[in-house]
């Protein structure tokens, strides 16, 4: 116990220890320790605690004080004359009546020309001045009548004394164009004119009376006497600059800035030295050496001729950027330059930047910038038409809709920007039908179909034979209860016979039309349609609109399902030729000619010319050969189509290897449940395909069945190593993402459900092996 | 350099993008004198799918709203006018700076 009750001791002398440090009067000891050590901000901060904490009473009295003298310290630090009266003035919020600061406030003030403000502080001091620490504080009199000599007023001597009086006879001097003798009368030393302030005035009274010139010896007294005031500094640049040097002006008046010298004349020059000396580098096209010339002159802020040479280099670095590939750089170079000055040319750059950065709502933004910054009278050098206003407009509506697809979720924003481009878009070209298309485009998009609709309807006053809105207008019909969209596109086919979507879209609605599956027809109607009829409608279309394969293909049915061979051949040849070079089309029309009695022939006839479809891909085959197995068709024609699957792959023309296609087979019958006609295949596999990883995967084909995922995922990283170096890219990336989709969380829901082996359709009402059989079949498939 | 950039038809026709539509149609001649279609036809493509983007002055109006925009000139070289005369306002600072008690000296220890 007794080492536990030492730690508890410990803990209590710190705890007092802690206790006693936060006490205001330890805290106060504390803020005047930091102002010793001129850690001025602690000692503020550490008297302000005390102040909030101790209530009245002497503590917090003591603390104002450090607050005041902390204040204090900082105005005499700070050279900028605008802070310093700033801290001044905190400084007398604590101690108000403490007579130094009013004085040090007076000079601030009018340094800073604040004249009036000083004039309060005066009268402070003749009210309450004589009574501070028992006398007037020095020199008070002689700095009023200075300020008001300044105020260009009348002043009066009676209350200074004869040095001080002499002081402000020799400011007077300077006024009254006094001659040499007069004002070397008057800068004899004393303790208020100390000598070296003397040759200071000797030396500005020459430049007063010779304002063109400056000689070595008043540059020599200026320079000696750089040291004692900013003032000194202000005309050494003078001089300077009267001998043409302008170098040493540039330092002298950075000097006298830095020091907190502050007239309008300093600021005018220093600008117009600046600008001098950026001319010439602007005519060497030094860009760099002028933007870091304006960094370190902050001053020139806001002088506009400096902010246009500065943006002029900003704009010129950031085509240099540019011509170095650096888009990024180019982008930040504008930005400046736009900060300095905006033009409607520097905002398309931007734009351009951003496009080029893909930043997509930045250059959309950029683009509504340019076009806000243009100029309104016709007669300016830079004056848009609306024309140009629209295709801006349009511009950023693109840019937004770029955005937008980036944007997951948070889209709607963008969408709502975009819509509002296109629409300034069409305000400023009303009559650009193209344009009043995309608005209608984009309401659709959000399914705005009303505001859709009244677009298109716009476009068709102005256009009554616009196709592209016929047709869009037929879509939204499509979606309404009782609208009749086949006028409009029939029209639509009326005007542009040839306009595929025309044709697409007359067809689709004809065939929908006669499709008693949906009950809306039925409805219409009053009764089912017979074959017959659907026959003589069909027939009909193919005459409004020729050689439409889908149309043909559908007739063509009818008539197979009505026996009609020779009708539903010749109508299936048709839609073959109708779209010769439409694989999916004419894999359909294929399939349905073998259902055909005599289309099997017309098959065969027509295979050459299948097999010169360029880019034809061995799954189309498989694909076909799993239709007639689905079918039960005659079983010849599915070795016969996997035998033209396997051609092509041996031709080597597409990215499917022999390997890949003979797997694709196998995996197809397997499918299909037909394993006894895919053998041979099997077997080419196991004796010709042994580097390629196919065994291995067709062995994990059968380990699926034996609901072992371990052992599949396994033996699938085997066979995808072995692929891979075999070159087999599609298998191996097959194999991947089956891997992908065994460690996937579907996977191991159904894992969770029952494993990855089959599973009885009865216990969950569908069958998991299903899903993933259907999952196998997206993956890696397609022609 | 960005396609984009690369496309200039100004670029192309070696034209500064204030030409006025003359120096356009000279500069195209002459580029066509140059890779005559027959023996340059991919060169003479796009001398001629920049001289179309800027022969007609509303559609060059659109083209350059899509290129990059030139620097501005630059600003005229301005001799500024210098105050360089004694200012009784500053003769008023130097007399107050002289007789001011430096703040520093009036510090005081707590």
């Amino acid at each position: 116990m007794a080492p536990r009750k030492r730690k508890n001791k410990k803990e209590k002398i710190v705890q007092r220890a802690r206790q006693e440090s936060s006490k205001p009067s330890a805290r106060l000891k504390q803020a005047i320790e930091a102002l010793k050590k001129g850690k001025l901000e602690d000692a503020n901060l550490l008297a302000d605690n005390v102040v909030k904490r101790a209530g009245d009473g002497k503590i917090t009295d003591k603390a104002r004080e450090v607050l005041a003298e902390a204040a204090f310290r900082q105005a005499a630090k700070t050279s900028d004359l605008a802070m310093r009266l700033s801290f001044l003035d905190q400084a007398l919020q604590q101690t108000p009546d403490d007579a130094r600061l009013h004085n040090h406030r007076i000079v601030t003030l009018i340094s800073l020309g604040k004249l009036a403000d000083g004039q309060e502080e005066f009268e402070w001091f003749e009210k309450y001045g004589g009574q501070q620490n028992g006398s007037q504080q020095p020199k008070i009199e002689l700095i009023r009548q200075l300020a008001l000599l300044r105020q260009d007023r009348a002043v009066d001597e009676s209350q200074l004394t004869a040095e001080e009086a002499r002081v402000l006879q020799l400011v007077q001097s300077f006024a009254n164009g006094a001659s040499k003798k007069q004002v070397s009368s008057l800068v004899t030393p004393s303790p208020l004119l100390p000598e070296s302030y003397a040759n200071l005035w000797l030396a500005l009274h020459e430049l007063d009376s010779k304002p063109k010139s400056a000689s070595d010896k008043v540059i020599s007294t200026l320079n000696d006497a750089a040291a004692l005031t900013p003032v000194a500094n202000y005309y050494q640049g003078v001089a300077a600059l009267r001998q043409q040097d302008h170098q040493s002006a540039s330092d002298a008046w950075s000097a006298a800035a830095k020091r907190g010298f502050q007239q309008p004349w300093f600021e005018e020059n220093r600008n117009g030295l600046l600008r001098e000396q950026l001319s010439e580098v602007v005519q060497e096209e030094r860009w760099q050496e002028i933007v870091e010339a304006a960094t370190e002159n902050v001053h020139a802020d806001g002088d506009k001729f400096l902010n246009e040479i500065v943006a002029t280099a900003y704009f010129q670095l950031g085509y240099s950027s540019i011509k170095a590939g650096n888009w990024s750089q180019a982008l930040a170079h504008w930005q400046q330059a736009n900060e300095l000055q905006s033009s409607r040319q520097l905002m398309q750059n931007l734009a351009f930047a951003h496009e080029q950065l893909e930043n997509w709502s930045e250059a959309a933004q950029a683009w509504r910038e340019t076009v806000r910054r243009r100029p309104r009278k016709e007669n300016h050098p830079d004056f848009l038409t609306d024309k140009q206003v629209s295709t801006i407009w349009t511009r950023a509506a693109e840019c937004y809709s770029k955005a937008e697809r980036e944007e997951e979720w948070d889209y709607y924003p963008l969408y709502e920007e975009k819509l509002t481009c296109l629409k300034n878009a069409v305000k400023y070209a009303p009559d650009e039908l193209a344009l009043r298309m995309k608005l209608a485009t984009a309401y659709l998009e959000e399914d705005r179909d009303d505001a859709a609709k009244n677009e298109l309807n716009r476009i068709l006053e102005i256009d009554a034979d616009h196709v592209p809105a016929l047709l869009r207008l037929g879509m939204i019909y499509k979606e309404q209860w009782g609208a009749e969209p086949l006028p409009l596109w029939e029209r639509a086919l009326a005007i542009e016979p040839n306009n595929v979507d025309a044709r697409n879209a007359v067809v689709a609605e004809i065939i929908d039309e006669l499709d008693d599956n949906n009950p809306s027809n039925w409805i219409r109607r009053g009764k089912p349609i017979s074959h017959k009829e659907r026959i003589k409608k069909l027939k009909a279309a193919t005459k409004q609109i020729p050689n439409h394969p889908k149309l043909l293909f559908e007739l063509g049915f009818l008539y197979r399902i009505t026996k009609k061979n020779k009708e539903a051949i010749q109508a299936f040849v048709e839609s073959w030729d109708a779209a010769s070079k439409d694989v999916e089309s004419i894999g359909l029309t294929m399939h349905e000619l073998l259902h055909v009695t005599g289309g099997d022939k017309v098959v065969e006839e027509r295979l050459p010319n299948v097999r010169a479809i360029s880019g034809l891909r061995p799954m189309f085959w498989i694909d076909q050969a799993a239709s007639v197995i689905h079918c039960k068709l005659d079983e010849k024609w599915v070795t016969n189509f996997w035998d033209e699957a396997i051609v092509i792959s041996e031709e080597k023309k597409t990215p499917d290897t022999l390997a890949y296609t003979l797997v694709s087979i196998v995996e197809s019958a397997h499918d299909e449940d037909v394993m006894h006609l895919a053998e041979k295949y099997q077997s080419r596999i196991r004796t010709d395909m042994t580097k390629s990883g196919a065994i291995e995967y067709l062995d994990v084909y059968t380990a699926m069945q034996d609901d072992d995922p371990k052992k599949i995922t396994r033996h699938l990283r085997q066979a995808v190593k072995k692929a891979n170096s075999a070159g087999e890219t599609l298998l191996a990336e097959k194999m991947e993402a089956i891997i992908r989709m065994i460690n996937s969380p579907l996977s191991s829901i159904l894992g969770r459900m029952g494993g990855m082996g089959p599973m009885d359709d009865d216990e969950f009402g569908f069958d998991p092996e299903d899903i993933l059989d259907e999952l196998f079949k997206n993956l890696g498939r397609g022609r | 350099m960005s396609e984009k950039v690369a496309t200039n038809p100004y670029a192309i026709l070696k034209l500064e993008q204030k030409a006025t539509q003359d120096e356009i149609k000279r500069a195209y001649f002459l580029l066509v004198r140059q890779f005559p279609p027959e023996q340059e036809p991919e060169k003479f493509q796009e001398i001629r799918h920049a001289y179309e983007s800027l022969r007609d002055p509303e559609r060059r109006q659109l083209t350059d709203l899509f290129l990059l925009q030139p620097a501005p000139d630059l600003p005229n070289r301005r001799r500024p006018k210098y105050d360089l005369g004694v200012h009784l306002e500053d003769m008023i600072l130097l007399a107050i700076d002289m007789v001011a008690t430096p703040m520093e000296e009036d510090f005081r220890e707590l």
